[in-house]
């Protein structure tokens, strides 16, 4: 779908983007954070859950956060972003959080909100630079914490298709593919790692190649 | 307060006031659980900051203009959305601004005693600040929150830098500070 000039484009936007939003992590659990070079793969929307689970195993703690980047009143791409952890580094990682151990009567309890919260401001931050970059409008939808078996997460809502495109009770369409961008971090001094992802809906696959070509143009000018 | 230099002014920022302006100047504030929205039009080069201390509160905002309330800048929602039709009356969309988000000190903190329950109000200041960020449609650029610390800011409404210096303070102080 993308060539490979408009993959690297991508990646690097992502990279950007991400660069700007590391810093709001790493001074909330005030420890460095050393992120890794993206990846990117193309993936139908009916395997994303199994990419997951191929990353992070069968228990993991994501937050998740659906967005528009809107260009023109009919161009448009939709995405979702997602902070990604292993359920097993959720403990030191509130620890690192709260500035001291987070007793486990209270983790359960504690656990939604704060990834909630700290997941808000790392990905809205991520989307905007990327809609920057991109020079769109952004629309961000609420974020949305999920923690079990990525196999169990109803990932259609996360991934803003339509209700049409998913009816109720049925698998999430094989058809529709999704650009897939990764990027691992890892705190080393709090002995955590996770991952930040960019799924993007390639049915807004015109859109997409455009606001690439645009941004490859800008660069290139 | 403001103090004039040879090509700018200082302006100082206490709990509750907020800044706009169109000439270079350097914006001081020291934050706790305050919040600090800071906005910037890098074309323009236009600037404003707010120092709220508290989330929001009920208000029946008039549809036909802007109603400019005596404790406007105490509240992170009501200074916000005073700085947003600035811009706006200006002619400059929301999507164009740069945003900065401060403060809301203690926004993680394990409640051991009622004392420490005003503390969540750092929590709630940021919460508010997100949801008409979002709700605008706003570009979040950078933002340094929670953390048991304080922050001293100095935001270039000229350049839209901001520099941040924390400041140590301990559970308690945090929780009386009045910004």
């Amino acid at each position: 779908m993308l060539n490979e000039l408009e993959e690297d484009a991508i990646k690097e936007i992502f990279n950007l983007s991400l660069g700007h939003a590391i810093p709001t992590l790493s001074e909330m659990v005030d420890a460095e954070i050393e992120f890794f070079p993206p990846g990117i793969e193309m993936t139908p929307a009916n395997h994303l859950a199994n990419t997951i689970e191929k990353l992070m195993g069968s228990a993991v703690c994501l937050v998740h956060m659906g967005f528009d980047l809107v260009f023109t009143e009919k161009a448009n791409i939709t995405g979702t972003a997602i902070l990604l952890l292993r359920s097993g580094v959720v403990e030191p990682l509130l620890d690192a959080l709260y500035g001291e151990h987070v007793p486990e009567t209270m983790q359960n309890h504690v656990c939604q909100e704060t990834f909630t919260d700290v997941g808000d401001l790392l990905l809205y931050t991520c989307v905007s630079t990327l809609s920057r970059l991109l020079d769109s409008g952004l629309e961000g939808r609420k974020p949305v914490f999920f923690r079990g078996n990525p196999m169990d997460w109803n990932i259609g809502p996360a991934l803003c298709l339509a209700p049409e495109d998913v009816p109720h009770g049925e698998e999430i369409p094989k058809e529709t593919l999704f650009i897939n961008l990764r990027i691992d971090l890892a705190i080393p001094a709090k002995k955590v790692a996770g991952s930040v992802l960019i799924w993007l809906n390639t049915c807004d696959k015109t859109d997409i190649k455009m606001a690439i070509q645009r941004f490859i143009a800008d660069r290139i000018d | 307060m403001a103090t004039n230099l040879s090509d700018h002014q200082v302006v100082n920022l206490d709990p509750g006031e907020l800044f706009v302006g169109t000439r270079p100047a350097e914006v001081h504030t020291v934050l706790g659980s305050c919040v600090s929205v800071v906005l910037f039009h890098p074309h323009h080069r236009m600037g404003a900051m707010s120092h709220g201390k508290l989330p929001t509160r009920p208000c029946n905002q008039p549809y036909c203009g802007l109603k400019i309330c005596r404790m406007m800048g105490d509240f992170v929602s009501c200074s916000l959305h005073f700085m947003l039709s600035w811009f706006y009356q200006m002619g400059i969309p929301g999507k164009e601004l740069e945003v900065k988000l401060f403060g809301g000190a203690m926004m993680f903190s394990i409640p051991n005693n009622p004392q420490e329950q005003s503390i969540a109000v750092g929590k709630r200041n940021v919460e508010t600040a997100m949801d008409i960020i979002r709700a605008e449609k706003l570009h979040l650029i950078a933002s340094d929150v929670g953390g048991p610390w304080g922050r001293k800011l100095v935001f270039h409404t000229g350049t839209g830098e901001v520099k941040l210096q924390r400041i140590r303070k301990t559970v308690f102080e945090l929780a009386s500070m009045s910004g």
